[in-house]
């Protein structure tokens, strides 16, 4: 590689944000001035005061507030070395941030990977030739990625490796070929495996050239104050996102028109992850001198597609005309004429951006979705940009430096921003949809307007636009003030009060409740946005995201899709189940032995998870059935350590007498059986082969599952055992074609009469046979909402109406850390602790029943 | 054709195609295009290919970005370096 060159001097600026550079090259005699001592200062305190927030609020993850951590420390430490050593101070406190998240062995690996690129990059070969190795050693991590390629590295690295490399080798390349930029070890290793790539999968496309022209391009403090208002600017949005999220709400639960609003609005409110992500990323990279542009630019207030498109993702649209649009254009403008040349070129962008973004995909969960919703998201998106474009091709489109814009102009930029927001909200609450039918659903409950709702919307809509016009007035003064103006450097003090003001009242509004009286609703907003818990719509789409491909989850950065990520591929698949006709339409094969979630499973001849047995009761046995889904299964835990194995060899130790010499707990648990489900397989199998003295039915939270079992079985188009489920089912409109949503919707009000019908069979089957009907009941792994807890008590309540003997077993769990009961962070099956703690309850409260 | 030309010439197209009824006054030297939105990706190819047309120079894809077209004295610089 050809040795480093010094950083530019300001005048060759690169791409600049409202800041104007200003000549004072950085490292120069007065780093230990008083003033620039005083700014540094002022500088360590706002990131103090910011890394503190990380802290207290738990933002993004342990991992990010470790990275803050190493940055702050390299912060000090890049400053007060000499210039010619802060790129490989910056450089190695990036590789440590490496091995201090990720660990040495993956450390270890994804820098040998990256090496093993950037080497291929530089081979004193023909371009093309060191393309199509990187092509082919690209091919084969690929296949890596996916296990096809067995080879000792950690699918834990993946994601990382590909947000440094997926993107930023495409750009490196570019401008290798174009010679835009300096290269040098240091340089290229900082820009590969930049600090805050650590910990942040989705990660800003950061451009080389820009990377290197923009590196202390200002005076140094001025770039670092920039930092920290970007970092504050972005924990703030990463705080609104936590709120917007906590308090969003299913597609089911959107009843009227204003629902319907704030549940599309929120939709579009879920990309303040990825604004305030980047925010903070490209604000620790100031700290390191790297003066590059803010990744996103007020989108909200977007008046054109065409604006949209620039202010979404910055970095993201400069890559794309760098690589992509500017290449074809300039290509094809030779060969037709302009506007041909546009469309093709503009259309092909946006297929790539399709492309690129499955690609992505692709390295952070190993599969490379196709589905409808990206292709109509981008498809709609390409359009309207392109249709953007050939207007302000044909009409020209409104800028101005200082001439006064008319209030008709204003009028106008504040519709069309409304305009562009309703039509972008659209599009974000299509894309995050489960089908056609759930997208239909919402706006057809938009259009339902009542007075309050429309109040409510219009209001919005005219505050957006107000918005709008006050801060491009703004803007225009700013550019208005001319030259002298411009070339003024920005700001020091004015901003740095104000970050550290805000942080101390953010910090006083986070500790407050813990040293003086605060209204209860106000201290449980702070509690609640002091944790990264799932809401209460993605715990449940934890629960049913083990029996379905939620890719949706893992496609929108919502925190389960974060949880999503983290888990091994094939994380989900049972080999020992299988699909049958009828309904249940799976159940386990027989003498099976796997591996399942972390732990091998056992399934008898008789398709049970559990010890062999005999069909009929051997004497001096008292036989108990149990009836579960998958946590009463053990699904993620050894076959001895499930909880009815624990009772049952403890009931047999502890009271063996001469009329019952053992007992035997026979579990025909089955992942993903419902109530509905379990009736079924009771008279499948349970009933009718099995000979048992008492039988504990075991749920968790069947007022919701009863619906779901209705709602699976119309929406699969399976045929339904009972003749009152689809009566019911019928009475309320459902189909087969009907969306997930809205059947759920449509039979919530009837989901306590169902269980009721459903409990209600059970107990008379084990009535006819002369089998004690017990119903217990076990509890979440998670903290719930009260409305669940209600839920929960009304449905042990109806199974007590039906005739079971219930066995609260709702505070087995009590007292425990709730995330240390999982199975994985990613899965939250009770593990081995958790079965401990059931059994303890279960056999308190069978010796309490007399058993 | 000398560097002021290219520049007057430069500022006169910026003027009339993008920022119609300004005072030619604001538009100074150093005032910058691409960052501020004044030159988007559209104005951009307009403004390449008028470069091209009007001066008889190619301008590389590569070559299309803020480090050249962001300032009137950087677009008068990738002319008068295209002319040579």
């Amino acid at each position: 590689m050809s040795s480093t060159v010094p950083p530019t001097s300001a005048g060759q600026s690169a791409a600049r944000s409202d800041r104007v550079a200003t000549a004072v090259p950085s490292g120069a005699p007065g780093k230990f001035s008083l003033s620039r001592l005083a700014r540094f200062g002022a500088v360590c305190a706002q990131l103090a005061l910011l890394t503190l927030i990380v802290r207290t609020f738990d933002i993004e993850s342990a991992a990010f507030f470790r990275v803050m951590a190493v940055a702050c420390a390299g912060f000090v430490l890049n400053h007060f070395a000499p210039m010619r050593f802060r790129l490989p101070v910056f450089a190695l406190v990036s590789l440590a941030g490496i091995y201090l998240v990720l660990g040495r062995t993956n450390a270890i690996q994804i820098v040998a990977l990256g090496l093993v690129l950037i080497g291929l990059a530089h081979l004193p070969i023909r371009f093309a030739l060191r393309v199509a190795l990187i092509l082919a050693v690209g091919a084969a991590y690929a296949a890596m990625r996916i296990n096809v390629l067995h080879a000792p590295v950690s699918n834990a690295i993946w994601p990382i490796f590909g947000a440094m490399f997926m993107f930023r080798l495409i750009v490196y390349m570019y401008d290798l070929h174009t010679h835009a930029a300096p290269v040098g070890l240091w340089r290229t290793l900082a820009y590969f495996f930049m600090l805050p790539n650590v910990c942040f999968p989705l990660f800003p496309v950061v451009d080389y050239k820009h990377f290197c022209r923009s590196y202390y391009d200002q005076e140094d403090t001025r770039i670092y104050q920039t930092g920290v208002e970007w970092m504050f600017r972005g924990v703030v949005q990463l705080l609104l996102y936590r709120w917007v999220y906590q308090h969003m709400v299913g597609p089911e639960s959107v009843v009227t028109s204003l629902d319907a609003a704030k549940f599309i609005v929120s939709a579009y409110l879920m990309y303040l992850k990825i604004s305030g992500s980047f925010h903070v990323i490209v604000g620790m990279l100031h700290l390191f001198g790297f003066n590059l542009t803010q990744a996103n630019n007020r989108y909200f207030l977007s008046e054109s597609f065409t604006d949209y498109w620039r202010r979404i993702n910055i970095y993201w649209k400069d890559f794309l005309q760098k690589i992509f649009f500017n290449p074809i254009f300039f290509r094809l403008n030779k060969k037709m004429n302009g506007t041909a040349a546009l469309i093709l070129a503009t259309l092909t962008a946006f297929f790539v951006t399709w492309a690129l973004h499955s690609y992505q995909w692709f390295w952070i969960r190993g599969k490379f979705p196709v589905v409808w919703q990206d292709i109509a998201f981008w498809s709609i998106m390409g359009l309207l940009v392109l249709g953007n474009m050939l207007w302000e091709n044909k009409y020209g489109r409104q800028r101005a430096l200082k001439k006064k814009v008319s209030l008709r102009s204003e009028v106008m930029l504040a519709l069309r921003t409304m305009g562009t927001f309703i039509v972008i909200c659209f599009s974000w609450v299509m894309w995050s949809s489960e089908s056609i039918r759930e997208f239909g659903m919402i706006l057809g409950k938009l259009v339902r307007f009542d007075a309050r709702s429309l109040a409510w919307i219009v209001v919005s809509l005219v505050a957006l636009g107000i918005t709008t016009v006050l801060v491009a007035r703004n803007e225009r003064a700013k550019m208005g003030g001319g030259l002298a103006k411009l070339k003024k450097p920005a700001p020091f003090w004015g901003p740095a009060y104000q970050v550290a003001a805000s942080c101390v009242v953010i910090l006083f509004v986070a500790y407050a409740p813990l040293k003086f009286h605060v209204d209860p609703a106000v201290s449980n907003v702070v509690d609640n946005l002091k944790t990264s818990s799932l809401n209460a719509r993605d715990k449940q789409m934890l629960d049913r995201g083990y029996y379905e491909d939620l890719t949706n989850v893992v496609r929108f950065n919502s925190a389960l899709g974060d949880l999503y990520n983290q888990k091994p591929p094939n994380w989900d698949r049972c080999w020992a189940l299988h699909p049958i006709k009828g309904f249940p339409d799976y159940e386990f094969m027989p003498n099976k032995h796997v591996w399942h979630k972390g732990a091998m499973m056992t399934i008898n001849r008789w398709g049970m998870r559990d010890r062999d047995c005999e069909l009929k009761t051997p004497p001096g046995t008292y036989r108990i059935a149990i009836t579960g889904a998958s946590h009463t299964m053990g699904t993620g835990v050894e076959d001895d350590q499930v909880f009815d194995n624990i009772v049952e060899d403890r009931l047999t130790s502890d009271h063996a007498s001469t009329d019952h010499e053992r007992y035997e707990l026979l579990n025909f648990s089955v992942s993903g059986y419902g109530p509905v489900q379990q009736l079924a397989d009771m008279d499948k199998r349970v009933f009718k082969k099995f000979e048992f003295s008492a039988l504990i039915y075991i749920g968790i939270d069947d007022i919701y599952w009863v619906v779901k079992d209705v709602v699976d079985v119309t929406t699969h188009d399976l045929p339904m055992p009972y003749q009152h489920l689809h009566d019911v089912g019928s009475e309320n409109g459902l189909t087969s074609k009907s969306s997930y949503a809205e059947c759920t919707q449509k039979l919530a009000p009837h989901a306590e009469e169902l269980l009721a019908w459903v409990y209600g069979e059970m107990v008379q089957r084990c009535k006819e046979r002369g089998v004690v009907p017990m119903a217990a009941f076990i509890p979440h792994t998670m903290a719930i909402e009260p409305e669940v807890q209600v839920r929960v008590d009304r449905m042990m309540q109806i199974a007590h109406d039906a005739g079971f003997t219930v066995l609260d077993l709702t505070h087995a769990y009590d007292g425990a850390d709730y995330p240390k009961l999982w199975i994985a962070p990613w899965d939250s099956h009770p593990n081995a602790q958790c079965h401990r703690m059931l059994a303890q309850v279960l056999y308190d409260k069978l010796n309490a029943a007399g058993l | 054709m000398d560097r002021q030309a290219i520049h007057d010439s430069v500022k006169t197209f910026i003027l009339d195609q993008f920022l119609p009824g300004e005072d030619p006054n604001e538009l100074t030297d150093d005032t910058p295009l691409m960052t501020t939105g004044i030159l988007d990706s559209l104005a951009t190819l307009k403004l390449v290919t008028f470069l091209e047309e009007k001066f008889d120079i190619a301008v590389e894809a590569h070559e299309a970005d803020a480090e050249n077209l962001n300032t009137l004295e950087l677009i008068t610089d990738l002319v008068s370096r295209k002319k040579k």
